[in-house]
């Protein structure tokens, strides 16, 4: 009889985690709808930014016979330090979505100690950040709550102190790593190069068109752009892993809810042979004992 | 009559994208005009008031803090860090408007000479 009561509690306690798992898919599914039209409208600048700066790094170079005087345009330079800046979630329950961005990293740290170049870290998001505690791995620079807000000002201090790096010579490429989101059940990792900026790389429009810029100075024009493509990318990698994080955490819980709803089917099953069972001892007790009174 | 395509794209999506005749921009080294045919040209924009003149005569402000613009083949395209769309003489709540115009200038050196233009503009 003890075991049947066990069953019983343990249905229970299933269907408790499912009523929570289910609760919070649904709210992800909310969520997700915000963020990914919050990505959505925030691509259309993000291109033209891209857009923008190929434009004017191409009319410089052209007008300077291919070359850019610009230490953030030089890729012939050494590479001794490189700058990797990841994002990765606040919270957890959201399946591998934070493990695949901490792999990536750790891939690509292993690759630069084979070549003998150091790696400054910088996270963004607590999980990242836990992760490289316990591993005893230390952190240039960490920041949380912002992967669960994305916040402009606070996205382009960060991206800042790295630039600051880059030009100061103390590192010489800077990456980008983060898991974006790219439909509602897929999200692609995204791995990039910020700095220096690969002006081959840059937009896909090889228009030859000719540009006035219109200012004293075209490298301080072509370095504003290039500050705010930098911010910006950035924040747009914040929106975007936000929206990913949203979808990951729906596809984890919509799961979860199934696991538990099969398990509460097996409980049950369980439990109905048990009490057949229960039925079915008592039954022989009593018409054996009624057999050893005749 | 000729036209231009104006586009303006904020981080929060695209707030206009329409023909119009005429585009007075506020650039970071003065005010400058675009009408159809203008020259390939880019620059940065400081905060400031983006006036345009639509097909049908009428005229729009919308107030930003800053961005860059390119011109074209009779497009400009301004990407800005943050707009606020000015309401019509009549029927607009200017007193809302100009709340709004303060926070998104907050941060812009000469604010104090823009609200002046936008107050006047909202008459």
């Amino acid at each position: 009889m003890a075991n049947l009561k066990e069953i019983q509690r343990k249905i229970k306690s299933v269907s408790n985690t499912q009523k929570t798992t289910r609760a919070m898919k649904l709210v992800s599914t909310a969520k997700l709808r915000r963020a990914e039209e919050l990505a959505r409208r925030s691509r259309l600048y993000a291109d033209k930014l891209n857009e923008v700066l190929s434009k004017i790094a191409r009319g410089i170079a052209n007008s300077k016979n291919g070359e850019i005087e610009s230490l953030y345009f030089d890729t012939e330079r050494e590479v001794k330090r490189v700058a990797i800046v990841f994002v990765t979630a606040d919270k957890g329950l959201c399946g591998a979505f934070n493990h695949r961005t901490i792999k990536e990293v750790n891939r690509l740290v292993k690759e630069f100690q084979s070549q003998d170049i150091e790696v400054d870290l910088h996270a963004i998001g607590k999980k990242g950040i836990e992760y490289f505690k316990f591993n005893r791995v230390e952190l240039a620079n960490s920041e949380t709550g912002l992967s669960s807000a994305p916040d402009y000002e606070k996205a382009s201090k960060l991206i800042s102190k790295v630039v600051d790096d880059f030009a100061n010579g103390r590192v010489d490429k800077v990456f980008l790593i983060h898991n974006g989101y790219k439909n509602m059940i897929t999200q692609e990792l995204k791995t990039q190069q910020l700095l220096p900026v690969d002006g081959s790389k840059l937009g896909a429009s090889n228009d030859s068109s000719q540009f006035e810029i219109e200012a004293y100075d075209e490298e301080v024009v072509l370095e504003a752009v290039l500050k705010k493509y930098l911010e910006y990318s950035i924040y747009y990698s914040l929106i975007d892993s936000l929206a990913a994080e949203h979808s990951a955490r729906m596809q984890a819980m919509d799961a979860a809810t199934n696991n538990a709803k099969e398990m509460v089917r097996n409980l049950k099953l369980q439990f109905n042979k048990a009490r057949q069972e229960a039925i079915t001892t008592e039954l022989v007790e009593i018409i054996s004992g009624v057999e050893s009174m005749k | 009559m000729e036209s231009l395509k104006l586009e303006l794209i904020t981080p929060d999506g695209r707030i206009f994208c329409g023909d119009v005749k005429e585009v007075l921009l506020p650039g970071e080294e003065g005010e400058f005009g675009v009408l159809p045919q203008h020259a390939s040209l880019f620059t940065l924009l400081s905060g400031g008031i983006i006036e345009f003149t639509k097909l049908d005569g009428s005229i729009e402000n919308v107030v930003i803090n800053g961005g860059n613009v390119t011109v074209e083949d009779n497009r400009v395209i301004a990407l800005v860090n943050g707009a606020v769309v000015l309401p019509e003489h009549q029927n607009g709540d200017t007193a809302k408007a100009l709340e709004e115009v303060q926070k998104l200038l907050e941060k812009v050196s000469n604010n104090g000479t823009i609200l002046a233009s936008v107050q006047s503009k909202l008459g």
